[in-house]
């Protein structure tokens, strides 16, 4: 990956510690969430965001499985290119959810999530070329029972 | 102090707002406390129904007034050229994208909007009717590395001369003044173990006018830490200096282009302990805008490059303010 501007405001926190929970489907645990924080000091429409990946223990989960949450709605992966009316504000954490069959077993596991969007008005070349912000992190979570 | 008036944007307490320890009722507090008789916002950083303004915010912002006795007099668009995934904007849709934060700036009270040149010169000109409507002055930001005199800030003078509309004009950013190395980048790369003779090696190779590769080749060859690379991209880019010897000429082109200018952004990266920014010289600058006749805002803008909150560089910066311009 090249060059990408990161703003650290939060202490390179970009999800929010604390705010793993299981999530149940059928009453069983099938999957998870976290929050995320947008690492930019203005809020992005969500139609900015490149890539949105989620990594539990060096594997990819699907992108079906995935979703990203924002003032009540979900939207699987493939829409957020497509939303442009759905405005991102930095102070308004979004919630991730994952769908994993048997879920997240109890102890120290090594959470990603890979966020990697356009600065819309940071033109850095010809055409359609915006400086990448790294809105992204990999880090140990400790996961309960 | 002429008819220049204080102003603070909230952004510069962009990183307290991010991290919760101000509001936006604290924000406004501060800027008024600083010394702001009225303050700039940024529409995509603390309007809560962006693009839109509800009634809840403008509820807040009047119980804001009342308080602490100052408002909104400046609204700071983003013109999102890059919002799609696949290709940019065109001039149409940035257009009618402007127009929704001319009502946003509108129903604020706001009476000068910053507009960034991501918008053409041509969807610039088609503005003007509507900011006519919406008794909203149009400034195109002037923002380091372009100066008036670059090419394309003189496309947007061509554009402003033939619409001859009062109400598009321009926001200068005096952080295209600057005459000497961001001071917080210089210090950050201190702190990454980068030793200060190379980044002086850095600054005099921009000062001479080498190119960006050409000082790159140079720093490295004396053997500076790649930890420089931050802070010389800075010195060829947003924050890029000139040489001293440029700042006579640089002070006649603001001196052109107040006629066609709405407000000023008083840019700053650091105040020191004596009370001057390292690297943009006010004392040259103010007075001459004093003098100058403009009527309008100074509203100071602090880029807090080391994220360590802007509320007191801000407090800082107003003090000085006032201390050259003899308020």
């Amino acid at each position: 990956m090249g060059f990408a501007m990161r703003q650290d405001f939060n202490y390179g926190e970009f999800v929010k510690r604390g705010s793993f929970r299981h999530e149940y489907i059928n009453g069983k645990k099938n999957g998870f969430s976290f929050q995320a924080i947008l690492g930019y000091y203005r809020g992005h429409y969500l139609s900015d965001i490149d890539l949105l990946e989620v990594w539990l223990d060096g594997s990819k989960l699907p992108d079906e499985a995935v979703s990203f949450e924002l003032n009540g709605k979900e939207l699987p992966v493939w829409k957020l290119k497509y939303a442009v009316t759905e405005f991102w504000s930095q102070v308004t954490p979004a919630t991730i959810h994952a769908i994993l069959p048997g879920g997240v077993s109890a102890g120290e596991h090594e959470l990603e999530l890979k966020l990697m969007l356009r600065v819309p008005y940071m033109q850095i070349g010809p055409e359609h070329n915006f400086m990448p912000l790294d809105s992204g992190e990999k880090c140990t979570i400790e996961v309960a029972e | 102090m002429g008819n220049v008036k204080l102003g603070v944007t909230l952004f510069c307490y962009g990183t307290e707002y991010k991290r919760y320890q101000y509001d936006f009722e604290e924000c406004v507090r501060q800027a008024a406390e600083a010394g702001a008789t009225g303050y700039e916002i940024v529409g995509t950083q603390m309007i809560p129904s962006y693009p839109s303004v509800s009634d809840e915010f403008l509820g807040l912002v009047e119980s804001c007034r009342k308080k602490y006795g100052i408002g909104p007099v400046g609204y700071g668009a983003n013109n999102d050229k890059g919002m799609l995934y696949d290709r940019n904007l065109t001039d149409d849709e940035m257009l009618a994208s402007a127009v929704l934060d001319l009502k946003a700036a509108n129903a604020l009270g706001c009476k000068v909007m910053r507009v960034q040149y991501m918008m053409s010169p041509a969807a610039f000109g088609r503005l003007a009717p509507y900011a006519e409507l919406y008794d909203v002055r149009c400034g195109i930001e002037i923002h380091n590395p372009e100066t008036p005199a670059s090419p394309n800030m003189q496309a947007y003078l061509e554009v402003i001369r033939q619409t001859g509309s009062k109400y598009l004009g321009f926001v200068p950013d005096f952080g295209f003044l600057a005459v000497a190395p961001n001071r917080p980048m210089w210090l950050a790369a201190l702190k990454n173990g980068v030793k200060e003779e190379h980044l002086e090696l850095a600054a005099q190779c921009r000062r001479e006018g080498l190119s960006q590769a050409e000082a790159t080749e140079k720093v490295m060859a004396a053997g500076a830490s790649p930890a420089i690379m931050t802070a010389l991209s800075g010195m060829y880019g947003f924050v890029q200096f000139h040489d001293r010897r440029d700042l006579p000429g640089l002070l006649q082109e603001l001196k052109d282009i107040i006629p066609y200018s709405f407000e000023m952004h008083g840019k700053f990266h650091y105040i020191d302990d004596d009370g001057n920014e390292a690297s943009i010289p006010y004392d040259e600058i103010l007075p001459l805008l004093r003098d100058s006749g403009f009527d309008g805002y100074l509203i100071c803008e602090y880029e807090d490059e080391l994220y360590c909150g802007g509320a007191e560089l801000t407090r800082r910066q107003l003090a000085m303010e006032k201390r050259i311009l003899g308020a």
